[in-house]
């Protein structure tokens, strides 16, 4: 009989072992949106052991983890997840075995809240909260918050009991980091500052001491060179990314995302027929080693024409470099562009023309006598507008194509590891630069028309600043139009200003029909006007701050006099 | 014997021209029981197509209409007849005219305030009626903004009248409990839908801004 229950026992741990291999073998990938249209879609179709990986982008969707779900951004600084109104952004009620990694959550009301009996491990992620709060644990829910850089949360975080883990976190700048106070177990190796409360900070905390962020304006949470906090998170965890001790913060340990934060500030100068500076801003953060150049002739920056060699080139810690020898194109046969048309407006006239094969770019030809008297270089368009010009004028105007090689270049940082983490080149990591010699097409078809004011339709009349008009007696007046402009510029941009202008409408016709009737008043308007306008005008200048500077300053001087000579007043007789 | 009584379509040859007279008639049975106070205000959200007066709209336009949204809120004198004020919104974007050319050309957008004092007399003979044909007019006035790009704002507002008329279905008859809710937490005796065609004259030197509108939308009575 014991022989029985034994060779059951064993064919049971058996199968149990090759069911878990055949499980873990099924374990999948799962793409948004590359497979799937949204973040819970993906969820909902993964099965226990399934990785969720959400591309680089922005997500406004309220996500409810399964149990066996690992939920994890492709780039924790560039994939964002954002507020859902009241609702938190993830739920995690009752799923066990759940693990949410790799993401910036932003403009939060709730990140995350976990409730009933569940089981999460939140890593490696950023909660810039924009006053929100972060994490969330209630009820009997057991979880490891390890690893996350809170930064403007209203609470950052808060736990229903202290069995859930607090480790290698920052907390900056928040509200409340910890809440609440007197659960102070199971806290460790966090870093606090510039918080409004730290709350209980457990053990080996790092208390006041700069954390040194690349840019928190930029949400790039990596670390400085400089940092405190810089392997001093648990000691029993390790980078993932150079294998020393566990740093604080979402860019350390064991889940931190190893892509560096993408080069910005990139522009180029073109020199000479066959050459280009290009120059961007460093990235400070510690574990990055230098910084690849790519160019090419198109999006996919394959050149091999440089010089300096084929793309990409290590170009090393430096923030600017010259690429010399790019081969420009080939001379291109241009067709001349064909005109669609030239419609005139006020002091302006409008050319459209059909795009030409081969065009990088068109110039647009215009003059009185000749049409080859002035010309712009409009870029690739397909239309322009030629501003600055004489109603009742005739002009002639043509268009022309020319080409000339176009380069693409974008610049990527890696870092100091064996594995050489290279950051992506998104939109701002890219330029683009014509160089070389232009080669011209011909002239097109010249068009000629001659720039006037429109009359709209219907053709309806301006009753202009009704008041103002009345009291300096002409439209035109300096001081009406000074009113104008301010009621343009800054009335009729705002609810409450909008409404004004409608009241002021539909009074001030009748004001105004009384002030002309009663002419001897109009002095006494325009000295009522004198400050309105003079107030208008400073804005106009210098903007409502000033105004209100001035105002203040007013206010001051004009209470201090008071009060001096309420003083004076209170005073004298008494000496006397 | 028990009679079973079927219901013979035969009956209704001939009589669908009643059909709108026993829509006016109330649901007497789903109201009993329930009573509310009469309601004394009446507020409508509306949108539709404002058709211009103005003959030579489509070739600026592009189209012979444009967009109406508005509200409107008024005050039951009797249950019937109500005072109100209308505002509006309607605006298109255009081209002008190169008058020495003839062209048709540039961008101008025109903006259309219409402010309305009306009165409205609603053909309510039985609270729980179905349908309410009702029928109005009074005093429009539009303000006008015209932007013409690269010259001036054009501003200023023009008085004129306006008649209207429409058709409202009760919405609380399909669905009571919803309705009776809708009163118990926020006043609202009865919900409509309708649909209203208006029609305003208001000049400006000579210029019609005035037109016909045809609109849908929800009335509220509280």
């Amino acid at each position: 009989m014991r022989f029985f229950l034994r060779a059951g026992r064993s064919v049971f741990f058996v199968l149990a072992i090759a069911l878990s291999i055949a499980a873990s073998a099924q374990a999948a990938e799962r793409n948004v949106p590359g497979d799937y249209q949204s973040i819970q879609l993906a969820i909902d179709a993964a099965q226990p052991g399934d990785t969720v990986v959400v591309g680089v982008g922005t997500y406004r969707e309220p996500i409810v983890m399964r149990s066996g779900i690992i939920l994890k951004g492709e780039e924790t600084a560039r994939t964002l997840l954002t507020g859902n109104g009241e609702k938190p952004v993830i739920r995690v009620d009752g799923a066990t075995g759940v693990r949410i990694s790799n993401f910036t959550f932003v403009d939060l009301s709730s990140g995350i809240q976990v409730t009933g009996n569940a089981e999460v491990n939140v890593a490696a992620n950023v909660f810039d909260c924009g006053g929100g709060d972060g994490i969330r644990i209630f009820d009997n829910a057991i979880a490891d918050i390890s690893n996350n850089t809170f930064y403007d949360c209203g609470t950052a975080f808060w736990r229903a009991h202290d069995g859930v883990k607090v480790r290698s976190n920052l907390f900056y700048d928040n509200v409340t980091a910890i809440s609440p106070a007197g659960l102070n177990a199971n806290i460790r190796y966090n870093g606090f500052l510039s918080n409004g409360e730290d709350g209980p900070t457990g053990v080996q905390a790092l208390l006041e001491e700069p954390m040194r962020f690349i840019s928190v304006a930029k949400r790039d949470f990596h670390l400085r060179y400089s940092s405190n906090v810089i392997d001093k998170g648990d000691e029993n965890d390790t980078d993932v990314i150079d294998g020393t001790r566990a740093d604080m913060g979402a860019y350390g340990g064991p889940y931190a995302d190893p892509t560096p934060f993408p080069v910005s500030g990139l522009s180029v100068q073109s020199e000479g027929s066959d050459s280009v500076t290009l120059s961007w801003e460093g990235n400070a953060a510690y574990l990055i080693a230098g910084y690849r150049l790519y160019y090419g002739n198109d999006a996919k920056l394959q050149g091999s024409e440089a010089a300096e060699g084929p793309s990409p080139i290590d170009v090393g810690d430096v923030t600017q470099y010259r690429l010399t020898g790019l081969a420009t194109a080939a001379p291109v046969m241009l067709d001349a562009p064909r005109p669609t048309g030239l419609a005139p407006s006020h002091q302006s006239l409008e050319i459209g023309w059909l795009p030409v094969v081969g065009a990088s770019g068109y110039k647009v030809h215009y003059g009185m006598e000749k049409v080859t008297e002035k010309a712009i270089d409009v870029g690739n368009r397909t239309s322009y507008r030629i501003t600055g010009l004489e109603n009742g004028v005739l002009y002639r105007v043509a268009v022309s194509a020319y080409s000339q090689a176009t380069y693409h270049f974008g610049v990527t940082a890696y870092d100091k590891t064996a594995e050489r983490h290279e950051s992506a080149i998104p939109g701002e990591s890219r330029v683009e630069a014509r160089i070389g010699e232009v080669v011209d097409g011909p002239l097109s078809g010249e068009l000629s028309a001659f720039p006037e004011a429109l009359q709209p339709y219907p053709d309806l009349p301006d009753e202009g600043c009704f008041v103002a008009t009345a009291a300096y007696g002409y439209y035109d007046a300096s001081q009406v139009q000074l009113l104008r402009e301010y009621r343009d510029r800054y009335l009729m941009k705002t609810a409450s200003g909008k409404w004004f202008v409608q009241w002021y409408y539909t009074h001030a016709p009748a004001a105004a029909r009384w002030l002309e009737s009663h002419p001897e008043f109009k002095p006494l308007v325009r000295a009522a006007l004198f400050p309105v306008i003079t107030a208008a005008g400073l804005v106009l200048e210098r903007g409502h701050f000033y105004l209100v500077s001035v105002m203040m300053l007013c206010g001051i001087l004009v209470t201090m006099a008071a009060l001096i000579f309420r003083g004076s007043g209170r005073f004298v007789p008494g000496e006397e | 014997m028990n009679r079973i009584w079927v219901f013979d379509w035969r009956v209704m040859k001939g009589g669908w021209g009643l059909l709108p007279l026993l829509l006016l008639l109330p649901v007497t049975g789903w109201a009993s029981g329930l009573e509310q106070q009469l309601p004394r205000w009446s507020f409508e959200l509306k949108g539709g197509n404002f058709f211009p007066k103005e003959e030579a709209w489509e070739p600026y336009y592009g189209d012979d209409k444009t967009g109406r949204f508005g509200m409107a809120l008024a005050w039951k004198v009797i249950r019937q007849i109500e005072l109100g004020l209308d505002s509006a919104y309607i605006k298109d974007k255009g081209k002008g005219l190169a008058p020495q050319q003839g062209q048709i050309t540039g961008d101008v957008t025109l903006e259309l305030y219409p402010l309305q004092v009306f009165v409205v007399a609603r053909g309510v003979f039985r609270e729980n009626q179905w349908l309410v044909p009702y029928v109005g007019g009074g005093l429009t006035r539009i303000y006008y903004e015209q932007d013409i790009r690269g010259q001036e704002k054009r501003r200023g507002s023009a008085t004129g009248s306006h008649l209207r008329a429409g058709i409202q279905l009760l919405l609380d008859n399909i669905d009571r409990s919803t309705a009776w809710g809708f009163y118990e937490n926020f006043g609202v005796n009865n919900s409509y839908l309708f649909v209203e065609a208006e029609h305003s004259s208001v000049e400006v030197k000579s210029i019609e801004l005035g037109g016909t509108s045809y609109q849908i939308g929800l009335l509220f009575e509280f």
